[in-house]
């Protein structure tokens, strides 16, 4: 992924028609900075072509520079001043720089990265509360969108048999593995494999968590039911409050709903697949 | 008590698409905005309009929390969709390339009230209709208040 800027000045009166054909040329995205845009692409076809386009349009003014943009973790800041979080009494997730919880029934510790899933967030919040009501000792478990493969690690903290985590991003399944080592969990009972549910071809499970969003659960609800046993369990989030009766509607057909949680704007579902 | 506003950001980027990538890495993390909360959000907000640009203004405070409002795209934008042209005329007033109906010109005007300086839908398409023949659209026929 290779994302070039493209620095566009403009005369003022034509802002927001070069702010048109900036996205109709094929901007990636735009960062507005009131007497200048900063146009976005990534990996065009041809930089010098791309950048006569820019130049051709009407309104731009003076000339294109463009740069490769620098490829580095942009959360960087925000992971070295984060605060510890603790889920109800549940666990605590910290970083190795925070000192230990000593009153934490769990503990994960976690490095993040450009992956999603800190616990800060309230669906992560959530899908561990959940979590934590029902049994996942023993259990074979999958993470699907495991992010920083947080949840999975919960799961191999609550002994569950085995854990497979799945995502589609490179970065997340980096995340994961490194969270699996911070927290001396074992790699033969905790995997993590770059892909959506089909690369678990035929595997099934008894427990499948899913915090992702409301399109992709509603567009793999078929796959999400075929990789759990009967009466297995579906812990979901991902979900605005203003999405539930869509989802609810969908997942209805194939799944009893047993529990439903919310905070702030966002919902966490647990479900048990009919037979 | 209110809190204090570290920056303003003004981003367009492709709905249910964010990702902590440029622009929304170096911009949001220059300011310390946790990235990952911020796409998670937008794009649960955004799965309708997938793949489109949609500005987005962020508000940034000093304790490095944030909140965002989705705008529609430009009239502009929207122009371009609605004549189904890709490029406009690069002499607005010599070559006409392309032509728009009142009833786009309204439906945009509509859309974009809240953003124009109008309190009448009639100012709003007079301004919407302006944009358009400077891009080099012909607005079709008569406007609604001569008909």
């Amino acid at each position: 992924m290779a994302w070039y800027e493209f620095l566009v000045g403009f005369h003022a009166e034509k802002k927001e028609i070069v702010n048109a054909f900036l996205i109709s040329i094929g901007a990636d995205a735009i960062l507005d900075n009131e007497d200048h845009f900063i146009c976005y692409k990534n990996n065009p076809d041809n930089l010098e072509e791309f950048c006569e386009q820019i130049r051709d349009l009407p309104g731009v003014k003076g000339n294109i520079d463009y740069n490769l943009c620098e490829e580095k973790n942009w959360n960087a800041d925000w992971e070295s001043n984060y605060e510890p979080i603790s889920i109800s009494d549940i666990c605590s997730i910290r970083a190795e720089f925070h000192p230990k919880n000593l009153l934490a029934q769990n503990e994960i510790i976690i490095r993040p990265q450009m992956a999603f899933g800190t616990g800060h967030h309230a669906t992560t919040y959530m899908m561990i509360e959940m979590m934590n009501q029902i049994e996942l000792f023993g259990k074979e478990v999958l993470d699907y969108g495991c992010g920083t493969g947080i949840l999975a690690v919960f799961a191999g903290l609550q002994k569950a048999k085995c854990v497979t985590g799945v995502d589609i991003e490179v970065p997340a399944i980096e995340n994961s593995t490194l969270h699996r080592e911070l927290n001396n969990l074992d790699p033969n009972s905790i995997k993590f494999l770059l892909g959506g549910l089909d690369v678990i071809a035929n595997e099934k499970f008894e427990v499948i968590l899913a915090n992702i969003n409301r399109k992709v659960l509603l567009q793999t609800k078929d796959g999400i039911k075929q990789a759990l046993h009967p009466n297995g369990l579906l812990i979901m989030s991902g979900i605005l409050e203003e999405d539930e009766s869509l989802l609810v509607n969908h997942y209805s057909s194939d799944f009893h709903l047993i529990e439903k949680k919310k905070k702030e704007d966002w919902l966490c579902f647990l479900w048990r697949a009919k037979n | 008590m209110a809190k204090e506003v570290d920056a303003f950001i003004k981003l367009q980027v492709k709905g249910g698409q964010a990702n902590p990538s440029p622009p929304v890495g170096p911009a949001l993390g220059a300011k310390g905005v946790n990235i990952m909360e911020f796409c998670k959000r937008f794009n649960a907000k955004t799965q309708e309009q997938q793949g489109k640009v949609l500005p987005v203004v962020i508000t940034v405070f000093k304790d490095k929390s944030f909140e965002f409002i989705i705008k529609t795209p430009p009239a502009a934008v929207q122009l371009l969709e609605a004549a189904k042209l890709k490029k406009g005329s690069s002499i607005p007033n010599r070559d006409k390339v392309g032509t728009v109906t009142w009833d786009q010109v309204k439906a945009i005007a509509e859309d974009k009230m809240p953003d124009l300086n109008a309190f009448k839908i009639e100012s709003a398409m007079k301004m919407v209709a302006g944009t358009a023949r400077s891009m080099g659209l012909v607005v079709n026929g008569t406007p609604p208040w001569e008909a």
